[in-house]
């Protein structure tokens, strides 16, 4: 399918043309631009006009150029739909270690880390969850474990149990394991951040951004602000991290919809690895992000998008979650059409051994899978999630965005539409303009380097 | 071409379609816990290519 769109940069604007189905992307000038988005859009009163001035020479050549584009199968490729086939394998848990939180953050999905009910994993059932997870995997050799909460540095020891229980088992199955984990970095100190490095794969430390931000929303137990000890903790990481995967992620909320200046106060700080995405809250909470606020986040993004070429021109070089695309060897098949593997080939476990498709879907009775400590897993759970892909969800049908969007966060699709086969209208609009944004980028980014 | 100037063309790999191995660590499920879902991550095996043109995929 072919998508046109317009990207400015310091004040000059380049156009671009995106085929989906097979993400090639090409520059073309105002005339091309104008020609397929009457061809394949629509063209408002002042484009149309615009484009009554283009004269049948200049179409002429466009038609020529697309012809033989089209024939080189750069543009205009046919969809032809994939028929996935899967084995219920499971490869990767989301292992809460416990329900339980030192800090105390506004807008967390997870009442404040405890689900409602605050709870510690015992080994027992931490056990029972890695041996379930060697067992489901199948013909599967690389498995993953997530530390997830709640914090689960409130209980370490629990992790490093874990962690070397894994290691030996994965051996004797003749699998391979890596870990990672979440953090809200509170407890983040030098002995702890040391082992963190040496076991996981990846850390993430949650950050909101400017301290007043992050503190507003991010409280301790006792109610103080919680940002002076994580951005030192988190510092200290990074440093010893050298090359090793980490981010720091925070979440904006109707609060601070001018969030360009939490990102960029995180690169100020010296992280070079930043993820920063609205936040999901029903629409009823007061910090909830609603329709009406789309077209300033949009504004916001294609603000920060300026600067985050020029930083990137410069020292200040920095990752942005949302606007990594990559157009040439981007994820396979599967994972265009289905996402990320939640409820398939992933899988939550909470305190309580209950297997769940998510850390978000912990507590819908009607999504429960089963349980690591008797044994039991519903296979029809995991069915709804197999069959959920971006052909059964009717708005992605024609949407440009649907192979990097995945037909969006199943959680979502639940928590706003009570299905997960319906899209979120807010998260679809905010998933386009970033798509448009990261392929505008990644076109100026090219055509700065070729002309440097 | 003139007035078209192609940045990345992924024609030439069509006929390479690789459906993938599920074998890789999603971001979305180690540690990042975005609800933005796979698709603007790379494969970290460097080795996948999204191309929807074939009808039947193998089981993973």
């Amino acid at each position: 399918m072919i998508h046109t769109f317009a990207f400015q940069y310091r004040k000059k604007n380049y156009y671009f043309l995106f085929e989906s189905e097979n993400s090639s992307l090409l520059k073309i000038e105002r005339p091309v631009f104008l020609y397929f988005k009457k061809k394949y859009g629509a063209l408002n009163e002042v484009e149309e006009s615009e484009y009554s001035s283009v004269t049948a020479t200049d179409i002429a050549e466009i038609a020529e150029e697309e012809a033989e584009l089209v024939r080189r199968g750069v543009i205009g490729v046919r969809e032809v739909k994939t028929t996935l086939k899967r084995t219920g394998e499971i490869k990767s848990l989301c292992l809460n270690v416990c329900h339980a939180c030192n800090l105390t953050c506004s807008y967390c999905f997870a009442a404040q880390g405890t689900y409602h009910a605050e709870a510690y994993m015992p080994l027992k059932t931490a056990r029972a969850a890695v041996d379930f997870l060697i067992e489901k995997s199948g013909k599967k050799r690389n498995l993953e474990i997530d530390f997830f909460g709640g914090e689960p540095l409130l209980t370490l020891d629990a992790v490093k149990a874990v962690v070397e229980y894994a290691r030996g088992a994965c051996e004797k199955a003749g699998k391979r394991i890596s870990f990672t984990m979440t953090t809200n970095g509170v407890l983040l100190d030098g002995e702890t951040a040391a082992y963190l490095n040496e076991t996981m794969d990846n850390v993430v430390i949650s950050i909101d951004g400017r301290k007043a931000v992050h503190d507003a929303l991010r409280k301790t137990v006792n109610g103080g602000g919680s940002y002076d000890a994580v951005i030192e903790n988190a510092l200290r990481f990074k440093k010893i991290r050298e090359k090793k995967r980490y981010y720091v992620r925070g979440t904006f909320t109707k609060n601070n919809l001018d969030f360009k200046e939490d990102i960029l106060a995180l690169s100020d700080a010296g992280f070079d690895q930043i993820s920063l995405e609205p936040v999901v809250l029903e629409e009823g909470n007061p910090l909830a992000i609603r329709t009406e606020d789309v077209e300033r986040i949009i504004d916001e993004y294609e603000s920060f998008a300026e600067e985050y070429i020029d930083r990137r021109r410069t020292d200040k070089w920095f990752n942005f979650f949302h606007f990594m695309v990559d157009l040439e060897k981007g994820p396979c098949v599967y994972k265009r059409l289905n996402g990320c593997g939640a409820g398939d080939e992933y899988a939550a476990i909470t305190p309580e051994g209950d297997i769940y498709p998510c850390h978000q879907f912990i507590g819908k009775a009607e999504y429960k899978m089963g349980s690591v400590l008797d044994g039991s897993f519903d296979p029809s759970v995991q069915k709804i999630f197999q069959n959920s892909s971006v052909y059964t969800k009717e708005s992605c049908g024609n949407c440009f965005a649907k192979y990097f969007c995945s037909g969006g966060c199943a959680a979502n699709s639940v928590t706003h539409e009570g299905n997960i086969n319906k899209t979120n209208a807010v998260y679809c609009a905010l998933m386009k303009k970033r798509l448009e944004l990261s392929l505008g980028i990644k076109g100026v980014e090219k055509k700065l380097k070729i002309e440097n | 071409m003139k007035k078209i100037e192609v940045l990345y063309d992924n024609s030439a790999k069509n006929d390479n379609t690789v459906y993938g191995c599920l074998e890789c660590q999603s971001s979305c499920q180690s540690a990042c816990k975005t609800s933005c879902t796979i698709g603007n991550q790379n494969c970290l095996k460097k080795e996948e290519k999204i191309n929807v043109v074939k009808k039947d995929a193998p089981v993973l």
